[in-house]
């Protein structure tokens, strides 16, 4: 009997500290080793690096915020040369999602700053019930300031629930490192000594063949969550005193779709617009010139970002 | 309820944590413990399904009083005249399940009506799992006499949270036992008795079915390969979802002291047809030969036949209401009708049976998860074409994958079929399927890897569409 016992408190023992070491071994991988948060963190700290510099230049900040998208279009460092604009790019990963990149950008901002949501129209579209495990994961390895634009129960669980459930690496990931250890290839497709500049834009030497990609058009409508997302963002904006605006990202669009697409990004930014200002601008998130991305149809090219920044420049930082 | 749903566990452990502290307070004497114990999990019970949905709670409530009315209806008559009551009973019974499951399907499908009205309606998560386990309780109700069970243990034996939404289908003789002796007692060995199979349920479900979901893609049919690649995944996760879901429930009963049907036994290792049915599903495939196959004159009739047919032309109508479903009902009755007249007659190396066992099972996953008609019929006409089987097409199909996913896919196949051994190692070795999960070593393991492996994007159980 009493063997039983203890063979049965054994038991419990080992899965119950299986549990706490899988949980801990989960969150410290995620944190220490995993390669593409420690880019984006590494991202983080140098984006705040600039922005503090920047505001201790002009008092205040216009905070681009978005995916990579936006990481690869918008050139702080070029606005504040050439239009002495104090910006920061806070774009990151679109699988951080809507939720998980405004909450890093808006650690940024401060009572009389700008917030340019620059999320992609899929972004916008996507209906989502709970934060990306991507963006859970960035927020609660880096910290959130009790400022933040942090929604906590979208799912009606806690934060704490929330980071459990999201600190650990799952199969896809743990498989596809796996596979880049066996096959000698970086463990992140960016680097932060190579690619990330002033400011938080990010470049990449990597080249991809856009000529030949066949017409793909896409109508994307706000989703539901989408909505309620932007009517949360405008609330805590008024309550901050921070200035919330959209710009459309642009991507790669071949020519002859170009005017059919950008019909249909009007739609999407007109539906926007009845929830936050919108800047507009000629290109209406389609780009013709597939010589002017680099690893994505998202991820212009430095000549052609520089282009857009410039533009950009001239329509909302020019003196 | 969704075991997975991080919600549902603080609910649990909180709901259980004030039955043990009243408990306390509960003065030891006569009947006072047992009945607070039999009242307190009724209440966790039905507290537990109304967080499903409002929805899910009121037709479970119907169901619930409609079950009871009839029983005491039943009661006061004599034995002899019970079975009068008993048909339009069990009419009135599975009225809520035949509106809410069966009425699109007859009104749009059959009657080839097409009213907008039709397609709004959500089914009631659990009705027809709970409706199942009612009948067969009303049908051996009509059969016993002197039988006169207690509203409380009648409650219990309805609404016991780990089965209700998802099975097993118990049947009276083997839970209304156990919930007449219920009690709330913690201890060490029901401790131990159960959190294993919690431990094996979450890893069958978290790390392996929903790590297959994200390449089931049910819309690529340019060649064989894609439809047999998505056949062969959907067979592997509606395993591992469901027995994963089932063992969950078998664990947390056990936990409470309470024992539930092992709903599967390692099926992907059956010899034949007929092995597998005796090892899926296992609560259903019993309730249906009990309730459906016997009372026809299971195989003692010239019509034999005809009453397999009948019998799983029945279970592929419970699964869902669509042509899909009944074609993979009637798979099966044909696969057992061959199985049964060639009983006897050929013998089978068991490499050979267990080869062409698999291959049936297998395929017939194809009309159960395709429910788009003219889709089904095209993807069968790819499978009947030669051409369809090309190398090129093979080798454009496996292109179609980055690296990346590739090799997620294949790990993902890996712990799929490492844990599918592993069943049949256990009951080569010690009769008994699951047994390599008592190990605490495997238990260790299998909480090691639900946590640091499984799918970040969690998926409903497959079941609960049923």
């Amino acid at each position: 009997m009493n063997s039983s016992i203890s063979l049965s408190r054994r038991l419990v023992l080992i899965g119950a500290l299986a549990f706490l070491a899988s949980l801990l071994a989960g969150w410290a991988y995620t944190a220490r080793v995993n390669p593409e948060i420690r880019f984006w963190k590494q991202a983080l700290v140098r984006k705040q690096a600039w922005a503090t510099e920047q505001r201790a230049k002009t008092g205040h900040l216009t905070v681009f915020s978005g995916g990579s998208t936006t990481a690869f279009q918008i050139d702080p460092k070029l606005l504040a040369d050439e239009f002495g604009a104090a910006t920061v790019n806070a774009g990151f990963h679109a699988g951080m999602g809507l939720d998980g990149a405004t909450a890093l950008a808006s650690t940024f901002l401060k009572p009389g700053d700008r917030l340019v949501i620059m999320s992609e129209p899929a972004v916008l579209a996507d209906e989502v019930s709970e934060m990306p495990a991507l963006g859970e994961q960035m927020l609660s390895v880096s910290g959130v300031s009790s400022q933040a634009f942090y929604r906590t129960g979208l799912a009606g669980q806690s934060r704490l629930t929330q980071t459990l459930a999201a600190c650990r690496p799952g199969l896809a990931h743990a498989s596809t490192m796996l596979g880049k250890v066996l096959m000698r290839r970086p463990a992140y497709r960016y680097s932060a000594a190579d690619d990330l500049h002033d400011g938080g834009y990010l470049t990449t030497p990597v080249r991809e063949d856009f000529t030949s990609v066949p017409s793909q058009l896409a109508a994307y409508r706000l989703s539901e969550s989408s909505k309620k997302f932007l009517i949360d963002l405008k609330a805590w904006a008024a309550a901050h005193q921070i200035e919330v605006v959209y710009l459309l990202p642009v991507s790669y669009v071949p020519a002859g779709d170009l005017a059919a697409q950008r019909r249909l990004n009007q739609t999407l930014q007109e539906e926007i617009a009845q929830f936050i200002p919108v800047w507009t601008d000629s290109y209406l998130g389609a780009w013709p010139v597939p010589t002017d991305f680099a690893d994505s149809k998202q991820h212009m090219i430095s000549s052609a970002a520089a282009a857009r920044t410039r533009e950009l420049g001239r329509a909302h930082f020019s003196p | 309820m969704n075991f997975t749903e991080l919600a549902f566990w603080p609910r649990l452990l909180a709901g259980l944590l004030l039955i043990t502290l009243v408990r306390l307070f509960i003065p030891k004497v006569g009947q006072a413990v047992s009945r607070y114990d039999r009242c307190a999990l009724a209440a966790l019970s039905l507290w537990l399904l109304s967080c499903v949905g409002l929805l899910t709670t009121a037709i479970f409530a119907a169901v619930f009083t409609i079950t009871w009315a009839i029983l005491l209806l039943m009661f006061r008559l004599p034995p002899e005249r019970r079975k009068w009551l008993l048909w339009p009973g069990l009419c009135l019974l599975c009225a809520p399940l035949a509106y809410y499951k069966y009425r699109v399907f007859l009104m749009s499908d059959v009657l080839g009506l097409r009213e907008r009205a039709f397609y709004e309606l959500a089914i009631p998560a659990g009705i027809s799992f709970y409706t199942l386990q009612k009948v067969g309780m009303l049908i051996d109700a009509s059969k016993l006499p002197h039988w006169r069970p207690r509203f409380l243990d009648y409650a219990n034996f309805a609404s016991f949270f780990p089965l209700v939404v998802a099975g097993p289908i118990e049947r009276k003789a083997d839970l209304f036992p156990q919930m007449e002796s219920f009690s709330f007692q913690w201890s060490w060995s029901r401790l131990t008795a159960g959190l294993p199979w919690i431990a094996l349920g979450f890893f069958y479900k978290l790390c392996l079915a929903d790590n297959l979901s994200a390449f089931i893609n049910k819309d690529l049919m340019d060649s064989a390969w894609p439809i047999l690649l998505c056949t062969f995944l959907f067979g592997l996760k509606i395993y591992f979802d469901f027995c994963g879901y089932s063992l969950i429930a078998l664990g947390l009963a056990k936990c409470l002291g309470v024992d539930l049907t092992l709903n599967f036994r390692s099926p992907y290792w059956s010899g034949s047809i007929s092995q597998f049915w005796r090892r899926w599903h296992i609560s259903l495939s019993y309730w249906l030969r009990d309730y459906v196959y016997f009372p026809l004159g299971g195989s003692r009739t010239k019509r034999w036949a005809l009453n397999l047919m009948a019998v799983f032309v029945l279970s592929g109508i419970w699964h869902g209401a669509g042509w899909g479903f009944l074609i993979w009902g009637a798979l099966h009755g044909f696969f057992s009708v061959v199985a049964h007249q060639l009983k006897g007659r050929v013998r089978l190396p068991w490499l050979l049976g267990w080869g062409l066992t698999s291959v049936c099972v297998f395929l017939a996953w194809l009309p159960f998860y395709e429910t788009r008609l003219p889709i089904l019929r095209e993807k069968a006409a790819v499978l009947l074409t030669p051409s369809a089987y090309s190398l090129s097409g093979l080798t454009g199909y496996l292109k179609s994958y980055d690296s990346g996913n590739l090799v997620t896919l294949v790990a993902a196949i890996s712990l799929c079929l490492t844990a599918i051994a592993f069943e049949g190692l256990s009951r080569l070795r010690k009769k008994d399927d699951y047994a390599f999960a008592m190990h605490p070593l495997t238990i260790a393991l299998c909480i090691a890897c639900t946590i640091l492996l499984g799918a970040s994007e969690g998926n409903e159980f497959v079941y609960f569409s049923f």
